[in-house]
């Protein structure tokens, strides 16, 4: 399994654990998302390196999450529910954890960090989830190029999210 | 009952990490209980009556009723505490005021890039720099 296949079975546990009966393809690219620009801000380092998300219509989505997703499924891990919705134009996928959680990869430190910024997000409506993913300092810059035209497929680029400054190690030395 | 970062509960079992002993101690809370509450825990720094050289902070019986004589909060000694070992009347016993707050954060900061414990992961790290920097007003 994947660092990201684990990332999606954590969230998707956890939302159950929340009593949220499943997620949607939408909450599935914004929450890992957020997560990477957190883990950068704070931790000082990607939670998931090599993933690439891209600027689409609604923000930030990613092929690796597609796959990965697709990927449970087959594994029996997630079932799918597609509904459609009578005034709504498209077609809303909903995730849910299919069979106990397997073993997963992280450390203590990495579930604990988890389960604090999934709390806050898994609790938020899509449109507040929407809003903190184009709050985020990559989504800013984006827009900002954009000047109102969308330019969908667009590679996100991290590097403007900053490591904060109480996340600096400026003691080890001076000890 | 739910817990927050700077929150004093009293356990009549406090279980330290490192050695597995048990003890009756105050705990400062160092992570919301929404960051543990599945590992049925809290990441508590202990309180006792002896002062550690550096990483300690004086709490006043003066300020905390809850304590007879002065107490210090080691920042060197972290532990996550299961929730089991609460003692069974109101908690918390009390909660750091504002300016012990600030106090604390700085001696909390230094001790997570210094102290090679449980909290010296760059994930439990982040948590807690995030949260106290966020009860702080400053996220």
């Amino acid at each position: 399994m994947s660092r990201l296949e684990d990332l999606i079975l954590f969230i998707l546990d956890r939302a159950h654990k929340m009593g949220i009966k499943d997620l949607s393809s939408f909450q599935l690219f914004k929450i890992p998302y957020i997560i990477q620009v957190l883990s950068l801000k704070y931790a000082g380092k990607e939670f998931l390196p090599g993933t690439v998300f891209v600027r689409d219509k609604n923000g930030p989505i990613s092929t690796d999450i597609y796959s990965s997703i697709d990927n449970l499924i087959t594994k029996g891990y997630i079932d799918l529910d597609i509904s459609k919705k009578q005034n709504y134009e498209f077609k809303r996928h909903g995730h849910k954890l299919a069979k106990k959680l397997p073993k997963l990869s992280f450390n203590q430190g990495e579930v604990i960090f988890l389960d604090n910024f999934l709390s806050e997000l898994l609790s938020l409506s899509q449109m507040k989830l929407k809003k903190y993913a184009y709050s985020t300092e990559p989504m800013k810059e984006i827009t900002k190029e954009e000047k109102g035209q969308i330019k969908k497929g667009t590679v996100i680029n991290f590097s403007s999210v900053l490591v904060d400054p109480d996340v600096v190690d400026t003691y080890t030395d001076t000890v | 009952m739910s817990f927050s970062v700077g929150d004093i509960p009293f356990f009549r079992e406090y279980q330290f990490t490192d050695t597995g002993g048990i003890a009756r101690h105050f705990g400062l809370v160092l992570l919301p209980e929404t960051a543990t509450k599945y590992q049925g825990s809290l990441l508590c720094c202990v309180i006792t009556s002896r002062k550690t050289k550096r990483w300690s902070l004086i709490l006043k019986s003066s300020s905390y009723s809850c304590f007879r004589h002065n107490s210090y909060a080691c920042f060197d000694k972290k532990d996550l505490v299961s929730m089991s070992g609460l003692e069974n009347s109101q908690q918390p016993k009390t909660k750091l005021n504002e300016d012990d707050f600030k106090r604390a954060y700085k001696i909390l900061k230094k001790s997570l890039f210094v102290i090679k414990d449980l909290a010296y992961d760059p994930f439990m790290r982040a948590v807690i720099i995030y949260e106290w920097k966020k009860a702080l007003g400053l996220v």
